[in-house]
């Protein structure tokens, strides 16, 4: 009973930072078409933006996070303006903007590599200290993580689903074209998107930091991992990637528990070829029907 | 009579590949206007041209008085020039009422929205009943009446058509026209384009035949039935 919740609680804690990261990448390529190869960097800018500042400045965690949304947020934002919208509206955009972005996350790496220098430092942002329920020890940090992400996450979904932006969103990501027709401004409905994605990278980094170590190279492991779940979840649907994310992350976890860490990754990934090659639209995607 | 939609002289098409070819034609205030001609010949690339899809290589577009030639695409929806385009593009995973409001996006003030959405309603009685299914669920016909519905939710001085009877079963076709032909008593200025005249003779105050990019014949209603040489060429008599 103490290991399966141990094995929950495990499996929800990477289960909230792998959502923060793939409902952003979901919700990117949902909209605008692409694959953010640079993900993985707005991540890392986000856990290095908040270290640095906490660093120097002193700040509490929960300003923390505020920098590393706004990291996040600018570095996307610059993405998009520099370089995103200029290939948009080309018939090859998915592919050119793929190494687009590929070319920006190694160029942020390499000058994170630069200023930092490749040591990993621990993050200093993070709350110590655990609580033992029953037999079952909860860090804060992980109860922290959990939180943040849930508030998060509902705050994107609320303001999908009521507001006006929202709305403008979820038309542009459905059929540009007619959202163009009904008057939305697809260039600040990409710009709104990127930003949104970018701010939750940048808390997932941060929160990915707290458990684990700073380093250039700490974006990689999870933007595969999201890459994974969107695609899982069927390519641009945010819903079902937020609910992979939790799911692929309790498999990790119960495989860590019983195989051992190592297998985690490698079993999660043997699910999603089977799930696949069952539904090769993913979990909840939708076969693409063409009708005139 | 004021002139709402002043086209001149317009050359536009895709990358190098001009497909209109210096096109002029007006659309008064009150009025309404059928573009007919065969399929590949231009026609709905006018219509994207004049929405702002496409950059105009030549001419002008005149709009309510305003140079709408290089406007983006949601100014135009704006001044008030919306565009029901072919196979409707719908929203598919939102519910029909969704997409209806969705004509409504520009709207900042909300107490006309209900009642524009009842007159929809009333206008598609088959739209309320289905109020609330996604819109991926629909027939053909609801679609286009979803797609008509939306449109006129805007705040729209001219609706431009492309061939609202693509696809679809006469007697629909029929219930698609009716609607077009109440809009029209209201007051709407309306362009069509269709490739299959006949629903337009009754329809419209004036035709124009776009063949291989130009216009080659414009005129009345009556005057296209009186020409034979019109009428064997394109209405099929």
């Amino acid at each position: 009973m103490d290991v399966l919740i141990q094995i929950i609680i495990t499996g929800i804690t990477l289960g909230s930072m792998y959502a923060l990261a793939s409902v952003g990448l979901s919700l990117i390529f949902g909209t605008l078409g692409m694959f953010n190869m640079a993900h993985g960097l707005f991540m890392t800018l986000g856990a290095y933006a908040a270290y640095s500042a906490a660093i120097s400045l002193k700040i509490p965690l929960l300003l923390g996070i505020f920098i590393a949304m706004g990291a996040g947020a600018l570095v996307a934002i610059v993405t998009h303006l520099a370089v995103v919208r200029f290939m948009l509206g080309n018939s090859e955009f998915g592919m050119n903007v793929l190494v687009a972005t590929a070319g920006i996350g190694i160029i942020l790496e390499d000058l994170l590599l630069k200023i930092y220098g490749g040591y990993p430092y621990p993050q200093v942002l993070k709350v110590e200290g655990l609580v033992k329920i029953a037999n079952v020890a909860i860090t804060y940090q992980a109860i922290i993580i959990c939180l943040v992400a849930l508030l998060l996450i509902s705050s994107i979904a609320f303001l999908l689903m009521k507001t006006r932006l929202g709305r403008g969103i979820r038309a542009t990501a459905q059929n540009r074209d007619a959202a163009m027709l009904m008057g939305v401004k697809s260039d600040t409905v990409f710009l709104q998107v990127m930003a949104l994605a970018g701010m939750l990278a940048g808390v997932a980094g941060l929160m990915i930091s707290t458990q684990a170590t700073l380093s250039p190279q700490m974006g990689g492991d999870p933007l595969l991992k999201a890459f994974v779940i969107c695609v899982v979840a069927g390519l641009g649907n945010v819903w079902g990637a937020g609910l992979c994310a939790f799911g692929l992350a309790i498999f990790e976890a119960t495989i860590g528990f019983y195989i051992g860490v190592r297998f985690g990754f490698p079993a999660m990934l043997l699910l999603v070829i089977a799930v696949l090659i069952w539904r090769p639209q993913g979990l909840f995607g939708q076969e693409k029907v063409v009708r005139l | 009579m004021k002139k709402l939609l002043q086209v001149t002289n317009i050359v536009s098409g895709y990358l190098n590949r001009p497909v209109i070819h210096g096109v002029s034609l007006e659309v008064n205030e009150n009025s309404s206007v059928a573009v007919i001609g065969p399929n590949g010949h231009g026609k709905t690339t006018l219509l994207r041209t004049l929405s702002g899809f496409l950059p105009l290589r030549g001419g002008s577009i005149f709009f309510n008085g305003n140079d709408a030639s290089h406007m983006r695409v949601q100014k135009r929806v704006e001044a008030g020039l919306v565009h029901v385009p072919q196979g409707d593009q719908l929203f598919s995973d939102m519910s029909v009422e969704e997409n209806l409001l969705m004509g409504a996006y520009l709207q900042r003030d909300y107490s006309n929205t209900n009642k524009k959405l009842e007159n929809i309603y009333d206008l598609f009685p088959k739209l309320k009943e289905r109020s609330g299914q996604v819109a991926s669920s629909l027939s053909g016909g609801e679609r286009r009446m979803v797609g008509i519905g939306r449109g006129l939710m805007t705040d729209a001085k001219l609706m431009i058509f492309d061939e609202p009877s693509l696809g679809l079963a006469p007697l629909i076709i029929e219930q698609i026209y009716e609607a077009l032909q109440e809009l029209r008593k209201s007051g709407m200025a309306i362009l069509v384009v269709e490739e299959n005249p006949s629903r337009i003779l009754n329809f419209a105050d004036k035709i124009c035949l776009l063949d291989a990019g130009h216009i080659v014949w414009s005129g009345t209603v009556d005057e296209a039935k009186s020409s034979s040489h019109i009428l064997q060429t394109y209405l099929g008599g």
